[in-house]
């Protein structure tokens, strides 16, 4: 988060920015293809029209929430319950856009507007990985605007497809192509763990989201998200406080 | 009440939770020790989404179905992290490995 405001003379140009953005989205946009079609297809098989399918894909945007409500819809759940599972589901896109503040700090409000509502776990890993790495540079903002594009266009063509097909996916459930998603998410992840600090927080995190995976609407991995930070920052402080004793003594 | 409303209210939950940090960044100054917590999010979110999928906690809570194909594929996609450092060269390997088990059907 530090790491922003820093413009060096000759920063890539918008349409580098805007590719680079899209390449670095490209394997969340394959990995979410067969998310897509499994749920306009599923949409539509719990009886959603298309209107309706292809609404929660544009104006939701946030697969996970958009399959709870579905099975939830059909299970004859209520508006508040559904309402009350999307919130605590995306909870951490919160944490997210706390994560990333410091990045867009600088844009104009319809920027940050747009660049917000498109925030998506991929979209988040991608530019998270991004500035980290190369900082904030003047069109930084169009590869966060062409990931959030790419990931909209993407999830709704394939919502689209998935319901024009309807029930002929048999076996694209499961069929290994989700896990371009998870891939990414690993190298990224192990790329981070220098330090004793993301360690721990790897370690809490992982095993506390297997042994909260039981909890509805992935309440466990809020838990272990929060904690797994919190156990962290104790980390960091003590290993700190070590260093600086050392450093007096 | 209509799916148009259900999917209306949970479009408006949606930007509440993303939107208001962006919208207000001009002005919110995130806590020092909140900023310390951050800096570990991005670890603890995706290893909280990662273990799960990998031992199909989301198809079976109760464990029973931890062996396989993608179990295998995330083993084989921090190796190959750890031994390349490259991203592409990650999931090269990791999907890699979870299609070919799943072709060859060894679960």
């Amino acid at each position: 988060m530090q790491a922003a405001a820093t413009m060096p003379a000759a920063a890539p140009s918008r349409r580098a920015e805007i590719f680079d953005g899209l390449k670095a989205t490209l394997p969340f946009i394959v990995g979410a293809a067969p998310f897509g079609v499994i749920f306009g297809a599923l949409a539509t098989a719990q009886g959603l029209s298309f209107p309706e399918t292809m609404s929660l894909s544009l104006f939701v945007f946030s697969g996970s929430a958009q399959f709870v409500a579905i099975s939830l819809l059909a299970a004859g759940a209520g508006p508040w319950i559904i309402w009350l599972a999307t919130f605590i589901l995306n909870l951490r896109h919160t944490l997210y856009a706390a994560t990333l503040v410091g990045y867009v700090r600088h844009l104009s409000l319809p920027w940050r507007l747009v660049l917000s509502a498109g925030l998506t776990d991929e979209t988040f890993a991608a530019m998270e990985d991004r500035y980290r790495r190369l900082g904030v540079k003047e069109n930084s903002h169009w590869a966060f605007l062409s990931s959030v594009l790419g990931m909209h266009l993407n999830w709704n063509c394939w919502t689209a497809i998935g319901v024009l097909v309807g029930q002929q996916i048999d076996g694209l459930a499961g069929s290994g192509l989700e896990f371009a998603v998870v891939a990414t998410f690993i190298g990224m992840v192990v790329q981070r763990l220098r330090t004793p600090g993301s360690q721990v927080a790897a370690a809490v995190a992982g095993i506390l989201a297997a042994l909260l995976a039981a909890l509805p609407y992935k309440l466990g991995l809020t838990i272990a998200t929060l904690a797994a930070m919190w156990i962290a920052v104790l980390v960091d402080r003590r290993l700190a406080r070590k260093s600086a004793l050392r450093q007096t003594s | 009440m209509s799916v148009g409303i259900v999917i209306a209210g949970m479009a408006v939950i949606n930007l509440v939770l993303r939107c208001p940090i962006f919208f207000g960044a001009d002005r919110i100054r995130i806590p020092r020790l909140i900023e310390r917590a951050l800096v570990h999010a991005p670890v603890a979110v995706l290893t909280a989404i990662i273990v799960p999928f990998a031992l199909h906690l989301d198809q079976a809570p109760d464990g029973s179905q931890w062996l396989n194909p993608d179990l295998f594929a995330t083993g084989a996609a921090i190796l190959a992290s750890l031994v390349t450092r490259n991203l592409m060269a990650t999931i090269a390997v990791g999907l890699g490995v979870a299609l070919l088990l799943r072709y060859l059907a060894v679960f």
